[in-house]
């Protein structure tokens, strides 16, 4: 397998007041297809700073990420969304999803701009939702569904443009240790029968385990892979 | 697809209760006072009534502002989600406008309903009247249509609030723990 995600040389910074604040120092990193990499570090270590350069969301200010081919430093910024449509999902520790929308409508936004039929897109969103074993709370808003719940709705929000990788921001920071732990067995059977790249940053050392690499971050670099 | 974001927006503006409620009355209170005071404006020119329809614009331009404000703010992580995933410029656009132009077509549709029943009631009231004498309670068509279309200028400045907001929402945003 190729390498999907490649970031060489990488530093951020970020000014605050007049304080330059370095998130992110010289990092290399390679990720390969289908791996399931889990990002440990501590609160203010640089983690979520790395995760937002490494999926695009964030530019570095030193080095490149080569995302799937394509070097995030020269793309246009208006073809970003269509990269992330396309290429990337995300899950977020807050879930968010959109509170006006059903469980169905959540995993189907993605999809809304795209040129496919909306049969299409509702097909993909009920397979996904069997996937998750939610299909009988299609029609449920979100906040009528459990942090589990939610979270595995956000899972399959970020599987439906069956992306090349999925970026996931403390995914289990918002549940209990067994909902949380289902949450992750559910990402490692995804990454094992999809074969989606997982990327998962945390500060919790027990995703160690469904990892296929871990890598520690502290102070804005990575000190083991 | 266009027409997929407008429809889902509509369903999301509903869903939101009370945000789409609150300005869904206020608009429509806003279109019946200004209707109302043009056609006393027109009816008597030179007096206060002229000074009060300029006082209902300004309000008219103020409150859509406030609502292009409001809705960027609220609607922030939202939008950011939405820009996560994949959403680009004109849609998230797309989806702002949408609401607008539910809320406004829903509070015409109150304010029309609204003087259908003051007619109706006139009537039963003093059915001698012809419809003519209704001037003073009900509101004269070309009135509304052109407060219709002044209220549709007013919310001018109230999208480009909105689309300058909503466009510096950066996706990274969605990342923010609560």
């Amino acid at each position: 397998m190729g390498d999907i995600l490649i970031c060489e040389n990488v530093s951020k910074e970020y000014r605050r007041g007049k304080e330059i604040i370095i998130a992110v120092k010289q990092c290399n990193l390679k990720i390969r297809q289908g791996e399931f990499v889990v990002i440990v570090g501590t609160s203010g270590s640089g983690k979520s700073s790395l995760l937002n350069v490494l999926s695009g969301l964030d530019r570095p200010t030193v080095g490149r990420v080569i995302l799937d081919g394509l070097d995030t430093n020269i793309i246009e910024e208006d073809m970003f969304p269509k990269i992330r449509r396309e290429r990337v999902g995300f899950v977020f520790q807050n879930f968010n999803l959109i509170d006006g929308l059903t469980a169905i409508e959540n995993i189907e936004s993605p999809m809304w701009p795209s040129d496919l039929s909306s049969k299409v897109i509702e097909e993909r969103a009920l397979k996904l939702l069997r996937e998750i074993d939610l299909i009988e709370r299609k029609d449920h808003l979100p906040k009528e569904l459990s942090g589990g719940e939610q979270q595995r709705v956000a899972i399959a929000r970020a599987l439906i443009n069956n992306p090349k990788v999925l970026f996931a921001d403390e995914p289990t920071g918002n549940l209990d240790t067994k909902t949380g732990d289902d949450i992750v067995k559910l990402m490692k059977r995804l990454n094992k029968d999809e074969g989606v790249t997982i990327v998962v940053v945390t500060h919790d050392e027990s995703l160690i385990k469904y990892a296929d690499r871990t890598i520690r971050i502290s102070d804005g670099r990575i000190q083991i892979q | 697809m266009k027409f997929r974001i407008f429809w889902k927006t509509f369903t999301m503006a509903r869903r939101s209760g009370k945000r789409f409620l609150v300005f869904v009355i206020i608009y429509a209170f806003l279109i019946a006072t200004t209707a109302y005071f043009m056609q006393q404006a027109w009816l008597n020119p030179n007096t206060l009534f002229t000074w009060f329809t300029v006082l209902v614009v300004i309000s008219a331009v103020i409150l859509s502002s406030l609502y292009g404000f409001l809705i960027s703010n609220y609607r922030k992580r939202e939008i950011a989600t939405l820009r996560t995933i994949g959403w680009d410029a004109g849609s998230i656009r797309l989806l702002f406008l949408s609401e607008l132009i539910l809320v406004f077509v829903s509070s015409f549709i109150i304010v029309l309903e609204v003087i259908f029943h003051v007619v109706a009631v006139t009537y039963w009231a003093n059915p001698t009247s012809p419809p003519v004498a209704l001037e003073s309670v009900i509101i004269n068509p070309v009135i509304l249509i052109i407060t219709v279309a002044i209220i549709i200028g007013c919310q001018i400045p109230g999208m480009l609030l909105g689309y300058w907001k909503i466009l510096k929402i950066r996706p990274m945003e969605a990342m923010r723990k609560a």
